[in-house]
């Protein structure tokens, strides 16, 4: 005899031993009520009077109720994420303010080109024409659109002059490269010549001061040789 | 010759003006060098004069020494 069919005896001896719960289709017509007894008030959602089929009669009635809040239940668990799951976009989605909807408008808009259409001649034509009818229609408006239009061709007609004047002031002069090349040299030799003859006047300048002094010292050499002699004259004729 | 490259002169005329000026002022320059010159030569003109009293002074006073040495 093997280890596993011992097992299984005992098992099936256990089996023996304990009793197995009645089942609940078994059990039914025991658990019913007679027909004198009032029968006990089950909890119907529905309000059909009808006990699901699913419910267990032998439980405890709290345990058939809805679970309260601080009940931890698997299935209530799952419901509560679906409602999580559910309910997570509302929040996260953006209040309809008008203000965020117009800051989108300009990203929407960047691809837009801002150039002017060709405007071809009939266009233009059109465009009179319609003015003209415009000003038939409103000679009020008539008045105004002809002094915009004034201005407009007053200020084209200044930027036009200036233009002109600049072109006609400023004439655009080129040189060429071996020129200019030569004239940087000249202005890089006269700069040199001009330092070194800087050099040479403040040398020059110097030996003049020093000359001076040299004029000064003579001078003073020549009244002392003058002072002398006019002792010795004196002393020669005092006699 | 025909594929030369040119540099643009910008205030061409501000530049002539500046030319012009640089021109002035060598003038002038060149006035007070030769003036600096003539002042030079004038100068070299006194010293050699100078030189040639001092040559005349020295020989008179040799001469005195020299007669007053005799009486003695």
């Amino acid at each position: 005899m093997s280890f596993l069919g011992f097992l299984k005896k005992d098992k099936k001896e256990d089996s023996d031993d304990i009793p197995m719960p009645p089942k609940v289709k078994d059990n039914q017509p025991n658990i019913l009520p007679p027909a004198d007894m009032p029968s006990k008030q089950v909890h119907d959602d529905f309000g059909t009077g009808n006990i699901p089929p699913n419910m267990d009669l032998n439980k405890p009635k709290e345990t058939q109720k809805e679970p309260s809040d601080n009940s931890f239940n698997l299935d209530n668990f799952e419901d509560a994420k679906k409602d999580s799951k559910i309910s997570k976009p509302e929040t996260t989605q953006p209040e309809n303010n008008p203000a965020v909807s117009d800051e989108k408008v300009p990203v929407q808009e960047e691809d837009f080109d801002f150039s002017l259409p060709d405007f071809s001649e009939e266009d233009f034509k059109l465009g009179e024409i319609n003015k003209e009818e415009t000003e038939d229609k409103k000679p009020g408006e008539k008045k105004e659109e002809n002094t915009n239009t004034e201005d407009v061709t007053m200020t084209m007609n200044l930027a036009s002059a200036e233009t002109k004047k600049q072109t006609s002031g400023n004439k655009e002069y080129y040189l060429t490269i071996m020129n200019c090349k030569k004239t940087f040299e000249q202005i890089g030799l006269a700069n040199e010549i001009f330092e070194t003859s800087k050099e040479l006047f403040q040398k020059s300048d110097a030996n003049q001061k020093n000359l001076v002094q040299q004029y000064k010292n003579n001078h003073d050499y020549l009244d002392q040789i003058q002072e002398k002699l006019m002792e010795i004259d004196q002393t020669l004729f005092e006699r | 010759m025909d594929n030369q490259i040119f540099v643009k002169i910008e205030e061409y005329e501000k530049v002539l003006e500046i030319v012009n000026l640089v021109k002035e002022k060598i003038g002038k320059a060149e006035e007070t060098v030769g003036k600096i010159s003539e002042l030079k030569k004038q100068e070299d003109e006194e010293l050699n004069l100078w030189n040639k009293n001092l040559e005349t002074v020295k020989e008179k006073v040799k001469n005195i020494e020299k007669e007053l040495g005799n009486v003695k």
